[in-house]
């Protein structure tokens, strides 16, 4: 196991106990078990440059013009905010949206193959904050983030 | 126009209001609507079926509101109540065949007055006596048997099953199948129109005051207020915060909640008579049910 | 029963596929008004998109993503008839998805 992996393991994280599962009751496949896992450490970390190491291996991203955030300047009800990015960047292998001020803030993320450089979400905000986008375009990473207002927050009941 | 304003001026001053001796209901729409079209010359009138997305001051939210509508959430609900509309009752009977025959009216008829019975019926109400009149299983259809004021899944179960039945008649105009010449159901009616009217709550808010008077504002910069016409035309509907479709009654009763008033009851006669009278002064307009609110 | 919506429409030159699908994507910090328990974590991890037989969008979501999750991505030259087939998996290993035809109504 790599050392990823092993801090998984050893945390018994939800994704690690779903994979023991699985496993047990032989409803892993070969070909399931090589499929990307579930990126656990990403989305526990607690800020941006934590979770794109976890995703990426590096925070390191540059400011882009050719990333448009399609997103409410104020949002109607944070448990439903609206998103979607797209980018003239050319060879797009993935996306990510996070939200700054949420406890964790990797909203979710996306590896795409033949697909355009286009993804639209509706997600959860507790509060107003920045929202920044990452994408994955040449093996470099480049980044724009839009704030967005929130007066009800989305996390609660 | 006068009465209306004269409403709301003596609504601002004194505590509740008397109304006419004798409702005249053709003329009191005339006035409701044309009070509206006179604030807000350049709302086209069937943009008042989208509630306050319809006001220009709230085309950000609007922005928001069309991308949901690209693929509305509600859709999940309809399906399920689309499949709970097509099973047959045990008996053979279905919904379906409850429309044919009569039993269940067009959704654009409601709420009507049922001369037999003298009451308000809706959507709703006759959907579940069909169910009833063919034994349905109570426990597929868990609403026959619940307490719709507490039971928040069957009553969403019930929003769904009518949110596709409305779905059938969207586009439609509102015309309410009530009887004026009815003594019983002009009671209904002034019993509805009472209600608006009245203040209520420990905010002593009438819905005229957020729905008439402060249409259109945003209500400590979180809460925008949409006019009264165009309220019925999109219920069942699902509000942002509660991400499941719900009846109107349920939206009567949070209101309530939102100026401090104990709510009434689900399908009881004053939310009935209430919903007969904001339905009759929307009439005309397209029925957008179910549509997403706030 | 979770369903799983798919539609697809014309977007700039290329195939926009939007999928809703019915989940609860519990945070794991919402209390229950009655049991004043914490309602477990329940959602959505991963979801597939296919278009022909050739996966398109592999997305990792995480609690934040709103209930009833949404997501669209989109592909070019994606012809009418086209097959989409959508697969997801939840962290309590419970699995659902669809199919469907591009350009069908």
């Amino acid at each position: 196991m790599n050392s990823m992996n092993r801090r998984t393991f050893l945390k018994g994280t939800v994704a690690g106990s779903v994979l023991a599962v699985a496993a047990s009751a032989g409803l892993l496949t070969p070909t399931r078990v090589l499929a990307a896992a579930w990126p656990a450490a990403a989305f526990d970390a607690k800020t941006i440059d934590d979770s794109l190491k976890g995703l990426y291996g590096t925070s390191a991203a540059a400011d882009s013009k050719a990333i448009t955030i399609k997103a409410p300047i104020q949002a109607e009800n944070g448990a439903v905010v609206p998103i979607a990015i797209s980018t003239t960047l050319p060879g797009v292998e993935s996306i990510a949206i996070f939200v700054q001020a949420n406890e964790r803030p990797l909203i979710a993320s996306v590896a795409l193959s033949g697909a355009e450089g286009y993804f639209s979400a509706r997600m959860k905000m507790g509060k107003t904050s920045d929202v920044k986008v990452v994408v994955k375009s040449g093996g470099k990473l480049h980044t724009a983030s839009q704030q967005i207002k929130v007066t009800v927050g989305g996390c609660g009941g | 126009m006068k009465k209306i304003l004269t409403m709301l001026a003596v609504l601002g001053v004194a505590g509740s209001f008397a109304l006419p001796a004798h409702a005249d209901p053709q003329s009191d729409l005339k006035e409701f609507q044309g009070y509206f079209k006179k604030k807000y010359p350049a709302i086209k009138f069937d943009e008042y079926s989208n509630g306050f997305y319809a006001f220009p001051q709230f085309k950000e939210y609007r922005k928001s509101w069309d991308s949901y509508n690209e693929f509305p959430p509600y859709e999940l609900g309809v399906e399920k109540g689309k499949a709970l509309w097509n099973k047959k009752f045990a008996n053979g009977e279905s919904f379906a065949n409850c429309v044919k025959k009569g039993a269940i009216k067009p959704a654009y008829t409601y709420p009507r007055w049922d001369k037999a019975s003298k009451s308000v019926r809706t959507a709703e109400l006759d959907i579940m006596d069909c169910a009833k009149a063919n034994n349905a299983d109570s426990k597929e259809l868990s609403f026959l048997a619940a307490d719709l004021g507490k039971d928040q899944a069957a009553r969403v179960q019930l929003a769904e099953v009518t949110a596709h039945f409305y779905s059938m008649y969207k586009g439609k105009r509102v015309k309410p199948d009530v009887d004026f010449a009815d003594a019983d159901a002009l009671a209904a009616y002034e019993k509805g129109e009472k209600y608006w009217w009245t203040r209520r709550g420990q905010l002593n808010f009438a819905c005229a005051h957020c729905h008439v008077e402060m249409a259109g504002k945003d209500l400590g910069g979180n809460q925008p207020l949409s006019a009264a016409i165009g309220h019925t035309t999109a219920w069942p509907a699902q509000r942002l915060e509660w991400e499941r479709l719900e009846t109107i009654m349920m939206r009567y009763a949070t209101c309530n909640s939102q100026v401090r008033a104990k709510p009434e009851k689900h399908y009881g006669p004053e939310f009935l008579s209430l919903q007969l009278y904001e339905t009759y002064m929307s009439s005309g307009l397209p029925l957008t049910a179910p549509a997403m609110r706030n | 029963m979770n369903l799983t919506k798919i539609k697809t429409r014309p977007k700039d030159g290329a195939t926009e596929i939007l999928v809703l699908v019915n989940h609860p994507m519990e945070t794991g910090q919402r209390v229950d008004a009655k049991t004043k328990a914490k309602i477990p974590a329940h959602w959505i991890q991963k979801l597939t998109i296919e278009l022909d037989g050739k996966v398109v969008a592999d997305v990792d979501m995480g609690v934040a993503v709103s209930k009833d999750p949404l997501l669209a991505v989109a592909v070019k030259g994606a012809k009418n008839g086209g097959k989409v087939k959508v697969s997801w998996s939840d962290n309590k290993g419970e699995k659902g998805g669809a199919d469907a035809t591009v350009g069908a109504a």
